[in-house]
């Protein structure tokens, strides 16, 4: 079986149509172009292997400020190592007359289903920041903005996933034995006006997550 | 009777040879000229992605671009270990509705290819910006699209199936008039474009299938069956295969034997009609049982870099600019 690079690109009959355009790139242009395509294609072929050391530190000190402003930082580990838990944010809000709003994200009443997808990822990827504190209080401050209140509650949710051998027991995936809840905190309004602080720069790891 | 002696190579000789017949080969690869049909295509639907990606951001723009984001931009640039550009960053308050809006009017002229080279551009700067700020909320097809609208940009994407080249065509007559406004000639640099896509898409699927190997759900044949039991991701409830565990174990090693070796089999001419139907199931798969739709369908776009312009122009019902001797999988 030929493999593309033996197969000459055809050439365009002078009756078919425009005609093509001069085909000689001078040598230097030639040149040029080649240690461009050999410089970008090595980056994109090493970007995903960075959890080697050596790859690392060739990646943050020569191809960092090449490829990140081109969004060409990622590890394409779509469901790897293997689909695992899904995370989910709930929300309580209490209220100055007592009552309570509640709520969560991702969740399948949002619509349409690419942004459910953009809350889903807010969920999932809170649980592999650096500084996850100030990021569940950054939501939080967000939330009580939105809906308005006097303190909110967050807890994050592990929805675990059921085995075969459980449905065929008759379990469904809803069950609430499958939903794993811990506590995040709660912060009045006040608290949430001071400043938080930001953590230190993370390492390069933060492109890495499983989802697709 | 014993076989005719292959003449032995020097080390020199060997070195020489394998010399030109990288450099022939390489030029061959990268510089010869491609017809453009197949990249104007891209455009159009890595176009029309952009437009639906970025307007669903506009569903909830306060949220996300908002003066109270959820996406706090100190935290942010925090988690980055360096300012990734984006000039969502430098946008007041008070004008991200009306600069959000202009990057839609950008993303349908660039479709649309209207002033196509300044538009491609803006594009990719646009796609960049919006997943740079917003990174904690982007998942695969965010990926995809920059990857894609950057090769758009430094290729003449243009030239083909856009308003800018059937403006062009205009002031061409005779029976070149039809191709020329389809059309433009073809051009090494509808090729480069063309081959970085390609080579992207294999480096992609093969870390994706790669990284599955270190996950033990995706050797003893279970990780289908985890992603069907996962709620979350659930669109259409696949726990029946419960009782049928061979229809996840067989899913699940199909899908890592193909990504590990698409990066090989699509470049034999033989079998990369085989290896591109193959995609088709398994993204359009992603998209009704996990609910990705965007995702599978933008994976769909960059495997189309493969599909030869002949197919695309045979389906047009448009002439061919090229010789008949090129096939849907020759090229």
């Amino acid at each position: 079986m030929d493999a593309v690079p033996d197969i000459p690109e055809p050439t365009a009959p002078p009756d078919a149509g425009p005609p093509a355009r001069p085909a000689g790139l001078s040598s230097e242009v030639k040149l040029a172009l080649s240690l461009w395509l050999i410089f970008h294609v090595v980056g994109v072929i090493l970007t995903p292997a960075t959890a080697s050391p050596l790859i690392e530190s060739i990646y943050r000190r020569i191809y960092s400020p090449y490829l990140v402003p081109l969004h060409m930082i990622h590890r394409y580990r779509f469901f790897a190592p293997e689909p695992g838990p899904s995370g989910l944010i709930r929300w309580s809000i209490a209220r100055a007359d007592g009552s309570r709003l509640k709520g969560e994200f991702p969740h399948r009443d949002i619509t349409p289903r690419q942004l459910y997808h953009r809350h889903f990822m807010l969920a999932e990827r809170s649980l592999s920041k650096a500084d996850q504190e100030a990021w569940f209080r950054a939501y939080a401050k967000h939330l009580l903005h939105k809906h308005g209140g006097e303190s909110i509650s967050l807890q994050h949710v592990f929805h675990l996933l059921p085995t075969a051998a459980e449905i065929q027991e008759g379990h469904a995936l809803t069950d609430p034995e499958f939903y794993d809840v811990e506590e995040i905190g709660t912060w009045t309004r006040e608290e949430l006006q001071s400043p938080s602080t930001p953590a230190p720069p993370a390492t390069s790891d933060i492109s890495g997550g499983d989802t697709p | 009777m014993t076989p005719p002696e292959t003449p032995s190579l020097s080390p020199r000789t060997y070195g020489a040879e394998l010399c030109s017949t990288t450099c022939r080969l390489w030029d061959t690869f990268w510089f010869t000229s491609r017809d453009p049909v197949v990249l104007g295509l891209i455009r159009i639907l890595t176009g029309l992605m952009l437009v639906y990606t970025h307007l669903v951001w506009g569903l909830d723009l306060d949220t996300f671009l908002g003066p109270n984001s959820i996406l706090d931009p100190n935290l942010v640039r925090a988690e980055q270990w360096t300012t990734w550009p984006s000039f969502w960053w430098y946008v007041p308050a008070e004008w991200v509705s009306a600069v959000h809006w202009g990057c839609l009017a950008v993303f349908v002229l660039f479709t649309a290819g209207v002033l196509t080279r300044l538009t491609s551009i803006l594009a990719l700067v646009i796609a960049v910006s919006y997943a740079n700020r917003l990174f904690f909320a982007t998942f695969g097809l965010d990926q995809i699209n920059c990857m894609l609208a950057f090769y758009l940009a430094i290729g003449p994407s243009g030239d083909a199936l856009s308003f800018d080249q059937w403006r062009r065509g205009r002031f061409t007559t005779g029976t070149a008039s039809q191709t020329s406004r389809f059309a433009g000639p073809p051009s090494i640099g509808a090729n480069i474009a063309t081959r970085l896509i390609q080579l992207h898409m294999c480096v992609i699927y093969f870390y994706a299938g790669a990284s599955k190997l270190n996950g033990n759900a995706w050797w003893d044949g279970s990780a289908m069956w985890l992603a069907f039991a996962s709620y979350e991701y659930q669109t259409v409830d696949m726990t029946w295969t419960a009782w049928h565990p061979a229809v996840y174990n067989i899913l699940t090693h199909v899908t890592v034997v193909w990504e590990l070796s698409f990066c090989v089999l699509v470049w034999f001419r033989l079998l990369r009609p085989l290896v591109l139907a193959l995609a088709i199931p398994l993204h359009i798969g992603i998209g009704l049982c996990l609910g990705m739709w965007t995702f599978g369908l933008i994976m769909l776009v960059g495997c189309l870099s493969f599909v030869s312009p002949w197919v695309v122009r045979a389906i047009s019902g448009q002439p061919s600019a090229f010789s008949q001797k090129q096939s849907a999988i020759s090229h």
